[in-house]
């Protein structure tokens, strides 16, 4: 148990001390990733628990965004308001897309939420009184929150860690308690889970509109950090990039999507030569993964140090034997001495 | 006015049947959405024009070429992704999400091959439009709407008519109780998705004259596909035949009559109420 709480804890110390030692590029980075890991630990709720696949989730990440900016800018609300707006419009609109989709068997969600991203970015494009169009929207400010106004990237990176660090305390506490080990029961076996009295809709539904809420957090932290946003940020293609975070970080983990976004976010920057082709390489590598390692980075950590500590407590238990008389398996004269 | 929407309702409802026809194909037989199959269509188009225009092949034979070149893209993506996926004992899901990244390895490849800009395809028939009772029609639309009847027509008597046909569909029905009557399971699958690549392509060599041949084309049709495949009845050859015109004519309409702005969004919500209300599809029978 100790060990358990030893490994998270220097982490979560290493993300409040890192920030401060790092230059500004790496602070941008840093909170690149935490938008996207915020956006990523719902998507695989939904995917990796409750084993529905969106396509579409840059709808639910432009709505985040847009509702934000627009309430912002142009309604003059303050940026916790409008966040959670723009979340809850998230949660409703994922929850009536999931309401025809979701009790049907096969895949059904996947295709409607590719065409919900198609519409999202369309209308993003084409209602240019309301979001300015192709040309997009700039925001003046970032947001102040309780009159401490965010002023620079240290200050909005912390602001991103809390959210980060929240949304996955609540996933992975919802993952490990009832509704988590529902989906997971479905997900194997939806016939099987129905069986056992699990409302394998509903829960199915709840994943979907948790992820939509995340996402749109996720994209209302996006629009205020960026100061700019265009219907170019929310196509398909962010939809395929959490695809790859799932893929690459190992399905139905949670800490596996805080590896597979900083995958995603800083090795491209190592690689700035295959910057153009991203996406192919993405791809590439979604599949990839699925074919030979299809559970991901973290399962392969996962593996190696469950080796590690098989290894290291087979030792142990042999010394313990050879030290301790009390602690070696009794011949079977003992044995039946004992009785 | 109304004639002329018509005869392009009727062509862009062929289009959206033709691309809906490869899903309901491979949907039948391997339950699979196979999201990247609007990326064949696309590869069609780009295929055809490198070997009519760039290789001055005869269109007779750029059919032919392009059948069998996509279709064995088709083939190997069966045999590289799905198969290894399945027998790693993944789910439908995962397999569905490998679709969707070869689907994005093809739309991202193209335009290292052929460039980002939309290509010229030639019509084969000339460029003079045809005037049939007074509407002013492209001569592609005649190439698509006989492209649609004869493939509708052969997959028709493919399915109803010889042994291997027949085993696709018992395949359908049950992949176990197929497999116990000698019906090799894993052929099926990979002739589904050749199949229905190679279908897919010609669809694409065929609309190109109309849409230009485009890298970027591919995801919009496999939208489109899907959604007339799944208003018609997923996975039979009438539902794709009816979901893709019907699909056509509501689009041509609306963009006609109220606005062509927000075309794709209205299609979304055309899927949303068909899902709702008829999940099975508007031919089904319960």
């Amino acid at each position: 148990m100790k060990t358990n709480a030893l490994f998270p804890g220097a982490l979560v110390l290493a993300a409040l001390v890192g920030p401060l030692l790092v230059n500004n590029y790496w602070l941008h980075l840093l909170i690149s990733f935490g938008i996207l890991a915020i956006v990523a630990l719902g998507f695989n709720l939904l995917m990796g628990y409750a084993g529905q696949v969106s396509l579409g989730h840059a709808g639910f990440y432009a709505i985040g965004a847009y509702g934000a900016a627009l309430l912002v800018e142009k309604s003059g609300w303050s940026f916790w308001p409008s966040l959670v707006v723009a979340a809850v419009l998230s949660g409703l609109l994922a929850y009536v897309i999931g309401l025809p989709t979701l009790r049907l068997k096969d895949y059904y969600l996947a295709i409607a939420t590719l065409g919900f991203g198609v519409s999202i970015q369309v209308i993003a494009t084409q209602w240019s009184g309301l979001t300015g169009g192709p040309v997009g929207l700039a925001l003046k400010s970032r947001p102040s929150i309780f009159g401490f106004e965010i002023a620079n990237n240290l200050q909005f990176f912390y602001l991103t860690l809390a959210f980060l660090l929240l949304s996955y305390f609540c996933v992975e506490n919802l993952t490990r308690s009832r509704p988590g080990r529902g989906m997971q029961a479905l997900k194997d076996d939806e016939e099987a889970a129905a069986s056992l009295g699990i409302a394998v809709a509903h829960y199915k539904r709840q994943a979907f509109v948790i992820s939509a809420v995340l996402a749109a957090l996720g994209g209302a932290l996006y629009a205020s950090f960026s100061l700019y946003i265009n219907p170019l940020a929310f196509t398909v293609k962010y939809s395929v990039l959490l695809l790859a975070v799932a893929a690459v970080g190992g399905l139905g983990k949670n800490p596996g999507m805080l590896i597979g976004a900083a995958f995603v976010t800083f090795v491209p920057e190592m690689a700035t030569a295959f910057k153009n082709y991203y996406l192919l390489i993405y791809s590439f590598l979604i599949i990839l993964f699925l074919v030979f390692w299809p559970s991901g980075l973290y399962g392969f950590l996962e593996e190696g140090w469950q080796r590690i500590a098989d290894w290291s407590g087979t030792r142990r238990e042999a010394f313990a034997q050879a030290r301790d008389p009390a602690l070696a398996v009794p011949s079977p004269e003992e044995r039946e001495s004992l009785g | 006015m109304l004639w002329q929407l018509i005869v392009s309702s009727l062509t862009v409802g062929s289009i959206y049947a033709l691309t809906a026809l490869g899903f309901s194909v491979v949907f039948a037989a391997t339950r699979i959405m196979n999201i990247a199959h609007g990326q064949f269509v696309m590869l069609g188009a780009m295929f055809g024009v490198s070997y009519f225009v760039s290789m001055r092949v005869p269109y007779w034979a750029t059919i032919v070429l392009v059948f069998l070149t996509v279709g064995v893209i088709g083939v190997a993506m069966e045999r590289l992704t799905i198969r290894p996926i399945q027998k790693g004992g993944a789910s439908l899901l995962a397999l569905i999400i490998a679709t969707v990244a070869v689907g994005e390895m093809f739309a991202n490849g193209a335009p290292l091959a052929w460039g980002v800009t939309d290509l010229y395809s030639p019509p084969p028939l000339g460029t003079q439009p045809l005037v049939l009772v007074g509407a002013a029609t492209h001569t592609q639309s005649l190439v698509i709407l006989a492209l649609t009847a004869v493939s509708f027509g052969s997959l028709w008597v493919f399915f109803e008519r010889t042994v291997l046909g027949k085993s696709v569909r018992a395949v359908a029905i049950d992949p176990f109780a197929a497999r116990v009557v000698g019906i090799n399971v894993e052929l099926v699958s990979l002739l589904v998705f050749g199949l229905a690549a190679a279908l897919g392509g010609v669809a694409g060599l065929a609309i190109s004259p109309i849409t230009n041949a485009s890298p970027h084309m591919g995801l919009g049709l496999t939208i489109k596909g899907v959604t007339a495949a799944i208003i018609g009845g997923f996975g039979s050859l009438g539902g794709a035949l009816l979901g893709g015109m019907a699909l056509g004519f509501l689009e041509m309409f609306v963009a006609g009559f109220i606005t062509p702005a927000f075309r794709d969004a209205i299609v979304f919500g055309i899927l949303l109420a068909v899902l709702f209300l008829r999940p099975s599809g508007i031919l089904s029978r319960t």
